[in-house]
């Protein structure tokens, strides 16, 4: 019996918190359309997470709020918009390819297309 | 062979450099809200006896919007700076509490004293993801048309204030 009420102690807590965790919405198609969102914004107090991995606090808020948001009939386009406006394109998981962020894109392939050449270079010099 | 191999060397060094200084460059932590109007909106207040704080209240002078909170350490470091502002009649504070204990809050600006014109409070920390807040405290100086001038991460300094801040009130 005392072991039993131990048991109950401990899964106790755990229920409680499940029943305060975040609220999905109810339509099926709308919380997917949510969870994409999540998956596309980075959680920017974490390293390389999404928002839709991630257990901090800020990215709980940005969950809730992207919710709220497509509850109200805002487009996914229109919220991702909102993001960026106030977090920048850092905020993406995966940033656009444009002036800003080449260096970003294109660096590794300059990176290897000059090591590559090292690489040629130096087998041909020691092959002669 | 040894010029190819030098130019190579060189334009890898060249680009090596550009990329750490793109990564080091302050530019890369300037706010996004920079030059944008500050959104409107409207926060709770954190006890019966005062109002809570709406965008229009820092409409027609220069501001300071804070985000704080009682739970921030940062924030309790950054509080005698307020009071200083607030007691060398500086620019009028306005403050965000963000996700707070109002109990455990109201007590500690009892005690500690309040830099405050006005506090919202924003328990979903739905005004805290439009100004692109990342943590607690910041700070941002508001235009009197209401256009956010500066930004500021981190527990504000008599320096910054003074430096930075003062600097791009035009009197």
């Amino acid at each position: 019996m005392k072991k039993f009420i131990i048991l109950i102690l401990i899964i106790l807590p755990s229920y409680s918190f499940a029943l305060t965790a975040e609220e999905h919405l109810e339509n099926p198609a709308q919380e997917q359309q949510a969870r994409d969102i999540f998956r596309q914004i980075r959680c920017v107090v974490c390293s390389g997470e999404s928002i839709n991995d991630s257990k901090a606090d800020l990215a709980k808020e940005m969950r809730v709020m992207i919710r709220n948001e497509i509850d109200k009939g805002r487009s996914e386009e229109q919220i991702i918009n909102e993001l960026t406006q106030s977090y920048g394109i850092e905020i993406l998981m995966t940033p656009p390819v444009i002036k800003e962020t080449s260096i970003l894109w294109f660096f590794p392939i300059i990176a290897i297309l000059l090591g590559v050449s090292f690489i040629a270079y130096f087998f041909n010099k020691n092959n002669k | 062979m040894r010029f190819i191999s030098a130019i190579l060397i060189f334009v890898s060094l060249l680009l090596i450099a550009v990329f750490m200084a793109r990564l080091g460059s302050p530019k890369t932590t300037i706010s996004p809200m920079i030059g944008k109007p500050l959104t409107e909106f409207s926060l709770p207040a954190i006890n019966s006896e005062s109002d809570g704080l709406t965008s229009a209240d820092l409409r027609g002078k220069y501001a300071i919007l804070n985000i704080f909170a009682q739970w921030c350490i940062t924030c309790k470091y950054e509080h005698p700076v307020l009071m200083q502002i607030k007691e060398k009649n500086g620019l009028p504070i306005y403050g965000v509490a963000w996700r707070d204990n109002l109990t455990k809050l109201n007590t500690w600006l009892k005690n500690d004293g309040n830099p405050y014109e006005k506090i919202g409070a924003d328990n979903d920390g739905s005004l805290i993801i439009k100004l692109g807040v990342t943590g607690a405290p910041e700070s941002f100086l508001i235009s009197p048309e209401g256009i956010v001038l500066f930004n500021y991460k981190g527990a504000l300094t008599q320096k910054v204030y003074e430096e930075e801040i003062l600097p791009l009130v035009k009197k």
